[in-house]
């Protein structure tokens, strides 16, 4: 049990999701943030794909409500967000590893989709809803786009690291 | 084994529990302010990340402002020079002001003017959301900010205070969607409502009738009637005004007079001994009096 929290893969991947933390809120110019992936839910679901026995929807719940506090947002409302879609990719991981990269950037970009929708949906449940125009959905575009990159970046950083998942 | 294959079951039970209790998060944190403090206390491992991300921007600043030319500082230096002369003009002017003012309320039998204490405090970051106009500011709860407290640059007011950790704060801008605030014409203390738009460089008053006296160019200033912002700072320059056959209302739009989207430093207010009951006087500025926003004298 120890091991399973403090093990040195896991103590990586809490590192990690801090980087994907900055990345999320580092300033930069305006029309850049309309682009900006979305680090945190790709980073998560990479690392359910690649490591499922390390990561649970716990953990993803709770990085949801350090992104709730991070960007004042009603707590709850990333925690559940990122707790579906990492349920979603529970039951998708397997598959997604004999796809395409097509296939891949396709599955990556419907879960980015439904992550906002989600998120908008809490937003018109709990919170006013702030109009948005076509731009609130380019992250999804840029992600899905990012994505093939981004998986071999962690691929390579995740060898050099040692981080192995058992089997499966 | 547990590695092997992952256990599907246990997956649907931490998921069932995980959506259950973040709807009831969700649910006492929208309608309650029960989750405050434990939002405070998660609010101290922020820096964690926000120093890093922020650091970069405030590195270069640093060094575009260690690394400057001779002759960039001496041109400032001047142009700092005619800013102060010029400001002093308009403060000698102000001081007899003050003084009929300070005399006038007397008579009135009303309370003094309120001396607004302020903290000047360095913009940080411009949030991330393109569809909020919130800033970040280096100043938190240690140096005695709180939510709801104004802030304002040179020329106008910005925005209040909305979310206050341990040595940051997040401020909100008139502009943002979410924003309105009570405003007042300096020409004759005619009453609005002034609504962000989500543009940087516009509001827009509510609820404006056909007949109500505002006109292309009229200064509104906080009026104070809100309870959050201090009465009196100038807040827009009235841009337009439209007239809408068979509509009620007119749609009448307002620049800021506060640069925005330039600014780096910004004085929050502290509201000294706001009584706001007393406050509400019977206080028309003298429509000859313009002490505010007339830019081009």
């Amino acid at each position: 049990m120890i091991d399973h929290f403090l093990g040195r893969g896991t103590i990586f991947i809490y590192f990690s999701f801090l980087a994907a933390f900055i990345l999320q809120i580092f300033p930069l110019f305006e029309w850049l943030n309309y682009l900006r992936p979305l680090w945190v839910l790709m980073l998560l679901l990479y690392w359910v794909q690649v490591a499922p026995s390390k990561l649970g929807i716990v953990s993803a719940f709770v990085i949801g409500l350090l992104m709730d506090v991070l960007r004042d947002d009603l707590l709850g409302m990333h925690a559940l967000t990122l707790s579906v879609l990492s349920y979603l990719m529970f039951m998708f991981h397997r598959r997604l590893r004999v796809f395409s990269t097509v296939q891949q950037v396709l599955v990556v970009f419907l879960f980015s989709v439904f992550y906002l929708l989600l998120l908008r949906i809490l937003q018109a449940f709990f919170s006013e809803p702030v109009a948005v125009n076509f731009g609130y959905w380019f992250p999804a575009l840029t992600s899905a786009l990012v994505w093939p990159w981004f998986y071999l970046v962690m691929n390579e950083i995740k060898a050099r690291f040692n981080i192995y998942e058992v089997s499966s | 084994m547990s590695s092997l294959f992952t256990n599907d079951s246990s997956q649907n039970r931490s998921i069932v529990i995980c959506f259950c209790l973040s709807l009831i998060l969700l649910f006492i944190d929208s309608r309650t302010d029960w989750l405050k403090p434990s939002r405070f206390f998660l609010s101290y491992l922020k820096p964690l990340v926000e120093i890093p991300a922020y650091s970069p921007g405030t590195f270069s600043v640093w060094v575009s402002e260690n690394f400057k030319s001779r002759q960039s500082l001496l041109r400032e230096n001047e142009n700092l020079r005619n800013q102060v002369l010029f400001s002093q003009r308009r403060v000698q002017r102000f001081a007899s002001l003050t003084a009929e003012n300070i005399r006038l309320r007397e008579l009135l039998g009303s309370s003094s003017v309120l001396s607004d204490s302020v903290l000047v405090a360095e913009i940080i970051a411009f949030d991330v959301d393109p569809y909020s106009h919130e800033i970040i500011l280096d100043k938190g709860q240690s140096n005695g900010v709180f939510v709801g407290m104004p802030f304002i640059d040179a020329s106008g007011l910005m925005g209040q205070v909305i979310a206050v950790s341990a040595f940051n704060s997040k401020g909100l801008l008139i502009t943002d969607m979410r924003h309105g605030l009570s405003v007042e014409v300096v020409r004759n203390g005619v009453r609005a409502m002034a609504l962000g738009t989500g543009l940087l460089n516009e509001l827009s008053l509510s609820h404006v009738t056909e007949t109500t006296d505002i006109e292309v160019d009229d200064i509104l200033v906080s009026s104070g009637l809100d309870g959050r912002f201090p009465q009196g700072y100038p807040v827009g320059i009235v841009r337009s005004i439209e007239h809408h056959v068979g509509r009620q209302f007119s749609t009448v739009t307002v620049s800021p007079v506060a640069s925005l989207d330039k600014t780096r430093h910004v004085l929050l207010i502290f509201k000294e001994g706001a009584d706001w009951d007393s406050m509400i006087v019977v206080d028309k500025p003298d429509p000859l009096i313009k002490p505010i926003g007339d830019k081009n004298d």
